[in-house]
């Protein structure tokens, strides 16, 4: 193994593998997560685009994935395929080169995962160095229960190249692991979190909310997908229910990190609007839990689950509006 | 020879959650007291606790079997994944002081319902004044929602229960932690550090009038295994 120093992990309850990771990388470059991370906060949703993997995000770039999750942020990113014939060389490169290469991985393969042969998953891991004379990667896992440590290569390559075949799970199985890695340019160092520079991104995050370009983004796209979530129960389309179950763990995630940010903001700058405007978005998070929740429940037999569904969907709208007028307020005191 | 642990605990640095718990087996105690220290004999007499609570019977609402023995986890169905608490490590059936409160905890492990999953039940309460609703109970990812409380002169208000999440998490809205396990249980296999958390929360009635029933959330993320309320002051007395 190299003699790399260890990497600082960051977790909260709410937030994936895909936000577990980028944090890894932001620590490892000098950055707070929590004000990377939670600096932007918006909606898209894409159907038929919604992929069975915990890291699963709606992007309109998909050739440079990142971008929507660190949107006010000079990140760059690519999915990259490892060369079957040398699968590891790619990774080495990266590390040469100081970076942290993010895989793409079945956790049924990973003996540190829960789900170690029990369920199939697909999660994402940060690669810190490879030993081949010993066989051995280090790897960053974040997600509980928190893991740094060494992982045998032929392990990885299960992982790394397993089918994730969907036998038990419903939710992040099935969709092919197929030896990807993110290639990620943080673009940094950034400066640090200011009055106007939150100002600004607060101000950017409402008019994409306003933004009627895209039907499928801000509060329009919330509305229609809740208006077809809805409908999907009513003709008992149980995989739409099962796909908004995974599609809203990310935005669940965002909702909750830019919450406590501009809480955070708000006790260091002693700002009580902010500090509510940050409790309002939270609120956005947790009126997420049962949308996902009863869908996930209600993929099964969705005809059952209609009135829970009105009811969660048109709160979960009440609750970004509520939280957008609140932050709107709050910019004056910023 | 392959390695699967940690390479050496000074390696790792994770960085400290700013919550009351941190999550991973470092996390969880070695032993689990039955008591949390604010409720010790000497703070408050178990008469004087008793006299002050109400148990709301949730017995016939029961419909979600969210712990199992180590033995056979296979009919856990606590959250989606089928995952459940460890039995071995929940209360005992029966009188459970936390919180100053006395609740009656449910048999669990017996492969039967021992806690209420919110659909909207309208559960029936022993008539009286009273100052809280205190819940024994965890969500599916964090819940805010609300529940009614039904008056006898027929008023209603609504009020927020808050519940954090029971997968390996901190407390969010401020609960007491009950319990942190040191295992999971999954279906088929038990896993250790990663611990089921048991919170007691609260919730105030502001009316001052007679309640007669509660209305819980129709949220399937919402789970109680006991509820007490507490009598306004100088009531049970």
């Amino acid at each position: 193994m190299s003699s790399r120093p260890a990497l600082e992990q960051w977790y909260r309850d709410p937030v994936s593998c895909l936000q577990s990771t980028l944090a890894t990388l932001l620590l490892a470059q000098g950055q707070e997560p929590l004000e990377v991370l939670g600096l932007g906060w918006g909606f898209l949703h894409l159907p038929g685009d919604v992929r069975a993997e915990e890291f699963y995000w709606p992007t309109r770039t998909p050739e440079d994935p990142v971008a929507g999750v660190l949107a006010h942020h000079p990140v760059t990113s690519r999915w990259r395929a490892a060369d079957p014939e040398q699968p590891l060389a790619d990774l080495q490169a990266a590390l040469a080169a100081g970076k942290l290469p993010v895989v793409a991985v079945d956790n049924f393969h990973l003996p540190f995962r829960p789900a170690y042969h029990d369920v199939h998953s697909a999660h994402l891991l940060v690669i810190s160095a490879i030993d081949e004379e010993r066989e051995l990667v280090r790897v960053s896992d974040a997600m509980p229960p928190a893991y740094q440590g060494a992982l045998s290569i032929p392990d990885l390559l299960k992982a790394w190249t397993s089918p994730n075949p969907r036998e038990q799970e419903a939710f992040f199985s099935g969709a092919q692991i197929s030896g990807r890695w993110l290639d990620i340019d943080l673009g940094g160092p950034y400066p640090p979190l200011d009055r106007g520079r939150l100002r600004a991104a607060l101000k950017t995050n409402a008019d994409r909310f306003a933004a009627t370009g895209d039907p499928r983004g801000g509060l329009a796209g919330l509305a229609a997908f809740s208006e077809e979530l809805v409908a999907a129960a009513g003709s008992g389309n149980g995989a739409v229910l099962e796909e908004a179950y995974t599609f809203g763990w990310g935005v669940q995630a965002q909702s909750a990190v830019h919450g406590e940010l501009l809480r955070d903001c708000a006790v260091s700058w002693k700002l009580p609007g902010l500090a509510e405007a940050g409790r309002k978005v939270e609120q956005v998070a947790h009126a997420w839990t049962p949308v996902r929740v009863t869908s996930a429940y209600g993929r099964v037999s969705p005809q059952d689950w209609i009135v829970e569904l009105q009811r969660h969907t048109r709160r979960l709208q009440l609750a970004y509006r509520d939280a957008l007028a609140t932050v709107d307020e709050a910019l004056e005191e910023l | 020879m392959l390695q699967h642990s940690n390479d050496a605990p000074s390696m790792v640095a994770v960085r400290p959650y700013s919550g009351p718990v941190q999550v991973g087996p470092d996390s969880v105690p070695d032993a689990i007291p039955d008591q949390m220290p604010d409720q010790m004999p000497d703070q408050m007499p178990a008469t004087s606790v008793q006299a002050r609570c109400r148990a709301v019977n949730l017995a016939p609402h029961r419909n979600n079997v969210g712990s199992t023995p180590a033995t056979d986890t296979r009919g856990g169905a606590f959250n989606i994944w089928g995952n459940s608490f460890p039995a071995e490590e929940l209360p005992a059936p029966g009188q459970f002081v936390v919180d100053q409160v006395a609740y009656d905890f449910p048999p669990t492990g017996r492969g039967t319902a021992d806690n209420v999953r919110a659909a909207g039940q309208f559960i029936e309460v022993p008539s009286g004044r009273y100052d809280w609703l205190y819940v024994l109970g965890a969500a599916e990812r964090r819940v805010e929602d609300e529940l009614a409380f039904h008056f006898a002169d027929g008023s209603v208000d609504f009020e927020q229960l808050r519940l954090s999440d029971f997968w390996a998490a901190p407390g969010w809205f401020g609960e007491t932690q009950v319990r942190a396990t040191r295992s999971m249980h999954y279906p088929f296999h038990v896993q250790a550090g990663v611990p089921a958390m048991l919170w007691s929360q609260r919730v105030p009635v502001t009316r001052r009038a007679a309640l007669a029933a509660v209305r819980l959330p129709r949220n399937p993320a919402v789970h109680l295994f006991a509820a007490t309320l507490v009598l306004s002051g100088g009531e049970g007395r």
